[in-house]
């Protein structure tokens, strides 16, 4: 069983991921790319980093491989480790191994997650040495030109447990990542959701109007996630009120009071 | 005394309904008494209508017993804030049940206690009050557009485009919810006449409407300087009739906007306007002007009856054909203007005067004058904005002394129709000495506001930011006379601070003093009685605190440990087999998360907090304080407040290492409001102190009310600046400030002086109590 890791070659993104432009950031990352520049995307949880980035990989034709991080995330989930097979040893690399040695593009997802000693064996990867130090194997590995190191957070998190330390920090590319404008967040939810494009409009205006309310009663405004979210249960023949209430309003906040002024900007759009 | 000629007319005279001297208890009461009490003016400013039912209301109370009618007329203005007009009759019919089967006294308290009687909740139970849908629609009318409003009870609903006042209670419908939603509707209505400018009627179309209007219509020389409202409802011979026609003819033009935006409000109000409609007074009795206008009305409120007399249906007809044009999303308040001024021409053809009719309670009245003066103050406000947002993008070219500042597209702002904001072209670039440099979201914003009101930002808002940047800054710097404002370097307790200058990017060596001392003590009486109101939400916030404590977090990898952690186990044995030193750390632990945290609060005790801002940051430091016993978080309370650069205060209400108990809580209840905000000393100091303290998480929260602000020229810029600058250094320092800012709306400068993230703001007052510790647990977990 253990030995059937996935070929790279399952990482590699077939179909083209649908992904609506709305800046720059596509040719900074193909240069920050080409240049062999770590890249960090910053934005507001649900704005469409983790599309950008299988868009990207669909793009440079590298295979994609993503880390979600969690707070037991530790370098040998990352690197590697030794495994047992059939009375044996084997080594075993982890998704940062096979995308340095691959040329893969390697996505931790939300970083700040991880454990804090995780970043540091990032960073030798993320200067001009390109290299991964693996310890328990004694080996430095040199990453392919082809490898790209990504790194996302978000900064709207107010916990002081939650920052990036300025040195992990600057040793990347910044991309900003907000929510897109309005006819191009139509376009994602009307896409995304399956609903027509009237319904997409009022989900999308729903949504600017939490966002009017971040930090006047909402720690954030509702992504363009949780509207395709609600698109979805709505294409699925969920009464639209329904929908938007437990996608997005309950979702938003746990305040009786800011519940039920969503639901009444809920009611006056459906 | 008695002959006073602005008496009003006999039949509104109240002293002449009653027989004098007037028995009420076992008291006789004569004119002078009942004078004395005010009784003649006891139904002023309602209007006339309203006051004639009142006293024939009145009259009938009084004939059966007057003293009824007494109590009835005192009572009269707070009991329509309750029930409706054509309510009243089944009120006052169940007042003299009351009487007829219980007695005087059981009638006069049905009187005198209003809603607060059972019986009175029994029959009109179904109203709601402003209390009850208040908070819920002030995050409502925040979230359905960019402007901010504040909502505030008042017997006239009106707009001045700041604030939304609203009734204090309605009680229209049967049903509860038929009531809330006539509040929403209100409120909708009246942010959409802010942002669809109703007020906003371009003064320079004046000349043309009044060409437009034909021979009967032009206008005092005297109204130019009025708001331009004002000015085009004095332009008609009957300006009731104008206004009343513009009021209704701009409601539709906003129902345009909420059929295409807000479709779910729309079919609701559809329903609700029918019914607003079955309850329309008979009109039939009115002259022919008025009977044009409430026929409107009621064809717009969907319960058509078609007029007998044809010509006055064909008018009708024209009017509806003329205000069906605005129901576009295109069509602005100069379109109005024009059908409004066909209109007047077409009704004015009936002879006779115009009689206000029934007003339709979710329209509300027009103010061209409050909002004026509300406009006046949002420019105002966004005029200082643009400067500071402007000041802050020219700082990164300090080489010259003269920037030239274009905004691309300006010329063409001046059309003569003001177009909604979202169809204007809000520039993405300024150019700075010809180099586009990208407008940021917060200036884009204030920008927008700008368009909105003025359709061009005005040339001498770029000279000003041009000199507010410190280009060619003028001292502002006045140093109070009087030695006692001023500290001396050696005395007890005082502390010299450099100042960061931004203008000569360096700081103003020994440039500040600051003293620390004991916080005075207060009455204990204040902190026992905000733990005994607060005890609820105290346990609650306790609750949550404990929760944090007794988190408990899975350790893997230890040394040892309770079990063993069977990836490391594994882990373990494969490099023992490949040949590497197996780790020991095999283990796992369950370990509750030692929190190792110290935090100071730096409270802001400048003049401006005074009254209802110092009582309730006194009441969320108890409770906080209260609920940090629950954590055993070490932490530390400082007030400031400063009076020039030579004079900085700051208070210990409680250091870090002092337990709290009752000389912190009489230190609490003893804080009242200052001099100034002086944020960077303090700051400075408090980093010193923090430093000192060995902890893993060092927190600086600082809560004011705005920006700094000093009696000298630590204003605008300076301040800012050199508060940014004492917080870097507490970063520097490894300490993670955060500001929680009460005030009414969110400022570009918060984000700059702290670092988006690093700060909250909180308009309403009354929510800091439960705020502060669910701030603190988040930041702090």
């Amino acid at each position: 069983m253990l030995n059937q890791v996935k070929p790279i070659e399952a990482y590699f993104i077939e179909d083209e991921p649908y992904y609506l432009s709305s800046g720059r950031e596509i040719d900074i990352f193909t240069q920050a790319y080409r240049n062999h520049l770590p890249v960090l995307l910053k934005g507001p949880t649900g704005c469409g980093k983790t599309r950008f980035m299988e868009y990207m990989a669909w793009r440079l034709k590298r295979p994609l491989l993503t880390v979600a991080c969690h707070d037991d995330l530790t370098s040998g989930d990352l690197v590697g480790r030794y495994l047992i097979q059939e009375n044996e040893t084997v080594w075993m690399d982890g998704p940062l191994a096979r995308a340095v040695k691959t040329g893969g593009l390697c996505y931790l997802d939300e970083i700040v997650e991880a454990r804090k000693d995780t970043t540091v064996v990032i960073h030798p990867l993320t200067d001009d040495r390109r290299i991964l130090p693996m310890e328990k194997k004694g080996e430095i590995l040199r990453a392919d030109p082809e490898f790209m190191l990504i790194l996302s957070f978000n900064p709207g998190y107010q916990s002081i447990m939650k920052d990036l330390k300025p040195s992990t920090r600057q040793r990347f590319v910044s991309l900003e990542f907000d929510y897109p404008e309005e006819a191009g967040e139509t376009a994602i939810v009307t896409r995304e959701a399956g609903v027509d494009e009237e319904t997409a409009r009022r989900l999308v205006h729903l949504g600017h109007m939490t966002r009017n309310l971040k930090e006047k009663g909402l720690d954030e405004g509702g992504s363009t996630r949780l509207l395709i979210n609600a698109g979805k249960l709505i294409q699925s023949g969920i009464p639209p009120r329904d929908a938007c209430l437990s996608a997005i309003a309950y979702t938003l906040s746990d305040d009786v009071e800011m519940q039920r002024s969503m639901d009444e900007m809920i009611s006056s759009l459906f | 005394m008695e002959s006073e000629p602005h008496r009003q007319e006999p039949e509104n005279d109240l002293l002449s309904l009653f027989v004098l001297p007037l028995e009420i208890g076992s008291r006789m009461y004569d004119a002078e008494d009942l004078e004395e009490q005010g009784v003649p003016g006891l139904l002023d400013g309602l209007p006339a209508d309203t006051q004639r039912v009142l006293l024939h209301h009145a009259r009938t109370l009084i004939s059966i017993k007057p003293e009824l009618g007494y109590h009835f007329l005192f009572m009269s203005k707070a009991l329509l804030e309750r029930i409706d007009l054509s309510s009243l009759e089944e009120w006052v019919s169940l007042v003299l049940d009351i009487f007829d089967v219980k007695g005087l006294n059981p009638a006069k308290e049905f009187i005198l206690e209003l809603d607060r009687h059972p019986l009175f909740a029994q029959y009109w139970g179904k109203g709601v009050s402003f209390h009850e849908v208040g908070g819920i629609l002030g995050n409502y009318v925040n979230a359905l557009g960019h402007r901010n409003f504040h909502l505030e009870p008042s017997p006239i609903h009106y707009t001045d485009t700041l604030t939304i006042y609203l009734p204090e209670r309605i009680s229209t419908f049967p049903l509860k919810e038929d009531n809330a939603l006539l509040y929403k509707i209100m409120v909708t209505h009246k942010s959409l006449q802010a942002d669809l400018g109703t007020y906003r009627l371009n003064p320079k179309e004046i000349p043309a409407i009044e060409t437009a209007a034909g021979s009967e219509v032009h206008e005092h020389p005297n109204q130019t300087k009025a708001p331009p409202l004002l000015r085009f409802f004095t332009l008609f011979p009957d300006h009731v009739l104008a206004e009343d026609l513009f009021n209704f003819m701009e409601t539709i033009r906003i129902e345009g906007w909420i059929e295409a935006q807000l479709p779910g409000l729309f079919r609701e109000m559809k329903r609700l306007k029918k019914e607003l409609g079955m309850k329309r007074p008979d009109s039939s009795d009115l002259p022919g002007k008025s009977r044009i206008m409430e026929n409107l009305i009621m064809q717009w409120l969907g319960n058509s009856q078609p007029f007998k007399e044809t010509d006055l249906g064909e008018m009708v007809r024209k009017i509806r054909r003329l205000s069906g044009s605005l129901n576009r999303p295109e069509a602005t308040v100069q379109d109005t203007a024009y059908a409004v001024t066909k209109a007047f021409r077409t009704i004015n053809e009936i002879p006779g005067f115009y009689k206000p009719i029934a007003p339709v309670s979710f329209m509300g009245i027009l103010k061209p004058e409050d909002a004026e003066r509300g406009r006046r103050k949002r420019r105002e406000a966004t005029r200082v904005q643009f400067r500071e947002e402007l000041a802050k993008m020219l700082e990164d070219f300090p080489q010259c002394e003269q920037v030239e500042i274009e905004i691309p597209g300006t010329d063409d702002a001046h059309s003569s129709k003001s177009k909604t904001p979202s169809q204007q072209q809000i520039p993405h670039e300024l150019l700075l000495d010809g180099n586009p440099v990208p407008v940021p979201e917060a200036m884009r914003k204030i920008i927008t506001e700008i368009y909105e009101d003025l359709g061009a930002i005005p040339g001498a808002y770029m000279a000003i930011a041009d000199d507010m940047s410190g280009h060619s800054f003028r001292s502002l710097c006045q140093t109070p006379t009087g030695t006692s404002n001023v500290l001396s370097e050696h005395g007890k307790g005082v502390h010299v601070y450099d100042e960061w200058d931004y203008r000569r990017k360096g700081y103003r060596k020994r440039w500040v003093l600051l003293r620390e001392s004991d916080a005075a003590t207060g009455d204990p009486a204040f902190a026992n009685n905000v733990l005994e109101r607060y005890r609820g939400m105290i346990q609650t916030i306790k609750r949550q605190f404990e929760r944090i404590q007794t988190a408990q977090r899975l350790l893997k990898k230890q040394k040892e440990g309770d079990r063993v952690d069977l990836d490391a186990a594994i882990e373990a044995l494969t490099d023992g087999r490949a040949g590497l030193t197996p780790s020991e750390r095999v283990f796992s632990q369950i370990r509750r998360d030692r929190r190792d945290i110290a935090t100071a609060f730096l409270i802001d005790l400048s003049g401006s907090t005074k009254g209802w801002i110092n009582d309730m940051e006194r009441t969320a430091l108890l409770i906080l304080s209260e609920a940090l016993q629950v954590l055993k978080d070490r932490f530390a309370i400082y007030g400031f407040s400063g009076r020039t650069r030579k004079r900085c205060e700051l208070f210990r209400i409680k250091g870090i290492e002092e337990a709290y108990g009752e000389p912190v809580k009489e230190r609490i209840s003893g804080l009242s409001p200052l001099d100034y905000t002086r944020m960077g000393p303090p700051i400075r100091h408090v980093t010193g102190i923090l430093r000192r303290i060995e902890a893993r998480t060092r927190l600086m929260i600082t809560l004011s009310d705005g920006k700094p602000d000093d009696y000298d020229i630590y204003k605008g810029s300076y301040g800012i600046e050199d508060t940014r600058q004492a917080l870097l250094e507490s970063r520097e320092a490894g300490i993670h400030p955060f500001c929680i800012t009460i005030d009414k709306a969110e400022h570009s400068y918060l984000s700059h002086m702290y670092g988006p993230a690093n700060y909250v703001f909180i308009d309403d007052i009354a929510k800091l109590p439960v705020r502060i510790p669910e701030i603190y647990r988040k930041l702090t977990t």
